[in-house]
């Protein structure tokens, strides 16, 4: 399995000794690599299994909930086997009761479930659960190494692509 | 273009950059022949994609972009081991790029490419540039990674042959290759140039 790590839609949460990866033109700090690509098509860009790990933080959300299952896909298809999907997004069932009973102001919950809306592909929509993102990645041979909701109003979920 | 005309633009664009006063540069007369060439490989052989193991400070990228600024993409290999960080020498290039007014994709991908059998690359390429770690066995290995990617008619450059590993693995290269054309050119550090039948 290579080395190649990717941190798909970086933004500004820049990672050290790795390929950030975003579709916005950003400028990142002295030695980040960065690479500016779409990426829910990295097909012509990016063999198959070519990443031993991939990082996916706060970027599900940004896709339509129908389009999901072919991100998922397309992710998946990067990583060798062995290799390892960190994703993390917001927690509907969290954001649920952080809507009921958190006591942060009216902004800030409306915040959490849309999203900053400060530019064009910063809009939330798509919502995932625990069970809801499990069972897509299971369904596509991904196996389950952590998953946990309530992370603030987030999930983190980290799996393996099956050899 | 001229060489000569060619060689001065290479110098212009070059000559804007923070590192213009390295000594190794392009504009170090000791050094300007392999980059003379490869502005020229590129201008003649006007490569959609192009592949670079090693980038260093990305002198070499730059003058294959100044060859042939319609590149469609160009992949950028580096682990950063040189201690010169490959996202310095991707803003470089894309300064390049912004004189140029060049749309070329520059793909950065930071790999120590002795760690993986196949580079991350779906399609064709038409030239590739090798220019990685100077052991017998390193560059063998790199090599074998670009060799199956060559689109047929496509080049790879071997970087270095004054090494005597690099040369050694380009000698078996070409041994191992022997419907390629491999042709030596003696200029500078010295380098080969195999060309994949068509």
């Amino acid at each position: 399995m290579g080395s190649l790590r990717l941190n798909l839609g970086s933004g500004n949460d820049w990672m050290p000794g790795i390929v950030n990866i975003d579709c916005r033109n950003l400028l990142p700090p002295d030695g980040i690599t960065f690479l500016r690509a779409d990426v829910a098509d990295l097909s012509d860009m990016f063999a198959d299994g070519c990443a031993a790990e991939i990082w996916a933080k706060d970027v599900l959300e940004h896709f339509p909930q129908a389009k999901a299952a072919k991100l998922l896909d397309e992710w998946i298809r990067l990583l060798a086997p062995g290799g390892i999907l960190h994703l993390k997004t917001p927690d509907l069932t969290a954001l649920a009761e952080f809507i009921l009973r958190g006591t942060e102001s009216d902004e800030t919950k409306a915040y959490r479930v849309y999203g900053g809306q400060d530019y064009a592909e910063n809009f939330h929509r798509a919502g995932f659960t625990v069970p809801l993102l499990r069972s897509l990645l299971e369904a596509r041979g991904m196996e389950i190494l952590e998953a946990r909701g309530h992370e603030g109003t987030n999930l983190v979920i980290t799996a393996r692509k099956r050899n | 273009m001229t060489v000569t005309k060619a060689v001065e633009s290479l110098e212009g664009v070059m000559s804007r950059y923070a590192w213009r006063d390295d000594p190794n540069s392009i504009r170090a007369k000791s050094c300007g022949a392999c980059y003379e060439y490869y502005f020229t490989y590129a201008q003649q052989f006007r490569p959609a994609v192009v592949v670079e193991i090693g980038v260093q400070r990305g002198y070499s990228a730059i003058a294959f972009l100044l060859g042939y600024p319609e590149i469609k993409r160009l992949y950028l290999f580096d682990n950063d081991a040189d201690g010169y960080p490959l996202a310095e020498a991707v803003r470089q290039i894309e300064r390049a790029k912004a004189d140029l007014g060049s749309a070329t994709e520059l793909v950065p991908v930071l790999l120590d490419t002795q760690s993986v059998g196949a580079l991350p690359i779906p399609v064709p390429v038409n030239l590739a540039h090798v220019d990685g770690r100077h052991t017998r066995e390193a560059a063998s290995h790199d090599l074998g990674l670009v060799a199956p990617l060559i689109a047929p008619g496509g080049r790879i450059v071997m970087d270095d042959l004054w090494h005597t590993g690099v040369l050694e693995a380009a000698r078996v290269f070409a041994h191992e290759y022997a419907d390629w054309q491999h042709t030596t050119i003696p200029a500078h550090t010295t380098h080969q140039l195999s060309t994949r039948p068509r």
